[in-house]
């Protein structure tokens, strides 16, 4: 796969991510309305509620910055890709040899220099894409922790109980599933090498 | 490869044909590039496509010095007309482009930056290139709706851009246009269907018909010289064009 191509999927990947964070924040509201109906019994539940709405949050605005990464990265790579078609076009100029090779070869030595530092910046952006993803994985984990609190919270719902509880595993499931897909997206952005 | 070839000099003033490549892969067009030269300094019409930089650079260098090109002139916008302008200004970053002032903010996307271009009004534009002095000429809708020629009156030569364009088979692959009637063949279909306006067809006739030409040199084809030029712009005024059937 070309680096365009896995740039596109990754993006797709990430918007995938960011629409099941805005579920979470969702449910996470609907929570925190069904526990204020339930009083007194609910209060754990309605604290463990905001934070999870609170991780959605960071969460959209990691998923932003990340995506942001993602352009530049797309940015870079077609700069690169047009860079690169044209040194392999001065080069090929060079190849003809005599006053042809002489003449084109400031261009193509600054071609070079162009096309070392874009990869230069493309290799800065993964490094951070990497950082970039680990924290996000860190508060995914941080996230799933949260939902499976509020599964325990959901014990002491008194009459709601049985909805809370269903709010709770809804959030498990859809936080699990973030988890899995930022686990896939790194694994993604290692395998091609972006 | 391309050749370059002195069709035109006197003094230091020279036209260089770089033109009608054997060997150009058959899904690009052929094209014709002509360096204007004065001395030291030199302006490149319709310096091609990016696919084919290398052979015409190359060509050049047999005959000139590129690093004195100052100047490119575009007819008009299309890809195998200015697609190798970033490659151009990877060679020479301070090299500037004329081109109707329409395009001006489209061939970027090929290349070049605000500082690149110098927009041509409609009306056309006297240039001079070192002591030279070309004049821009309306071609507009012709094919293109921004398009220009460039008449080089001292040497009596014109560039003509699409006009006079033909389509010729590997055995017509000379530099000249040597049986008219059997040429003429080839350029048909490519007027009927590129040149939109016969109006504009009818005012450029008239226009060049005023002109001393010695030289009727195309982007695509052999070029017309002689009585071939008058025998060219009579066949062009009378051909339908622009009727909008395929």
């Amino acid at each position: 796969m070309n680096e365009l191509k896995a740039i596109a999927k990754i993006n797709q990947e990430v918007k995938s991510i960011v629409y099941a964070a805005e579920n979470i924040s969702l449910t996470a509201t609907n929570a925190i309305l069904v526990a204020n109906q339930s009083g007194l019994n609910a209060v754990g539940f309605s604290v463990v509620a905001r934070e999870l709405r609170m991780f959605s949050e960071r969460m959209a605005i990691a998923m932003q910055g990340l995506l942001e990464l993602i352009y530049q990265q797309l940015v870079a790579t077609a700069a690169l890709r047009h860079q690169a078609h044209n040194l392999e076009l001065l080069n090929k100029t060079g190849a003809y040899g005599g006053l042809a090779q002489t003449r084109i070869a400031t261009a193509c030595a600054r071609n070079q220099a162009a096309v070392d530092e874009l990869e230069r910046i493309i290799e800065s952006q993964m490094h951070s894409l990497q950082v970039s993803i680990k924290r996000i994985r860190k508060q995914c984990a941080t996230g799933l922790v949260i939902a499976r609190s509020a599964g325990i919270e959901a014990a002491h719902g008194g009459a709601m109980v049985g909805v809370l509880r269903q709010i709770a595993q809804v959030v498990t499931e859809v936080t699990d599933n973030i988890l899995m897909r930022v686990k896939t997206l790194q694994l993604r952005l290692t395998e091609t090498g972006l | 490869m391309k050749k370059a070839t002195v069709i035109y000099q006197s003094g230091q003033h020279q036209w260089i044909a770089v033109a009608r490549d054997p060997e150009r892969p058959n899904y690009l067009i052929d094209t014709n590039e002509y360096l204007i030269t004065d001395g030291a300094t030199a302006l490149l019409t319709d310096p091609g496509g990016s696919e084919i930089f290398p052979t015409v650079f190359s060509a050049i260098c047999e005959a000139f010095d590129p690093a004195d090109i100052c100047v490119l002139f575009a007819s008009h916008q299309d890809p195998d007309i200015i697609s190798s302008l970033s490659l151009w200004l990877d060679f020479n970053p301070q090299l500037k482009c004329y081109l109707s002032r329409l395009w001006t903010t489209f061939v970027p996307h090929f290349g070049g930056t605000n500082e690149t271009f110098i927009g041509i009004p409609d009306e056309g534009l006297a240039i001079a290139v070192g002591k030279l002095k070309l004049q821009i000429v309306p071609a507009h809708y012709l094919h293109s709706s921004g398009n220009f020629h460039l008449y080089d009156e001292a040497a009596k030569l014109f560039f003509s851009g699409d006009i006079g364009a033909a389509m010729l088979p590997e055995d017509m692959s000379g530099l000249f246009v040597k049986d008219f009637d059997r040429h003429i063949h080839y350029a048909e279909g490519f007027h009927r269907r590129w040149m939109g306006s016969p109006e504009a067809k009818r005012l450029w006739c008239e226009r060049v018909s005023t002109m001393q030409i010695d030289m009727l040199c195309p982007q695509h084809g052999a070029i017309y010289q002689g009585e071939d030029v008058g025998r060219f712009i009579n066949w062009f005024s009378e051909l339908q064009v622009g009727t909008g059937l395929v």
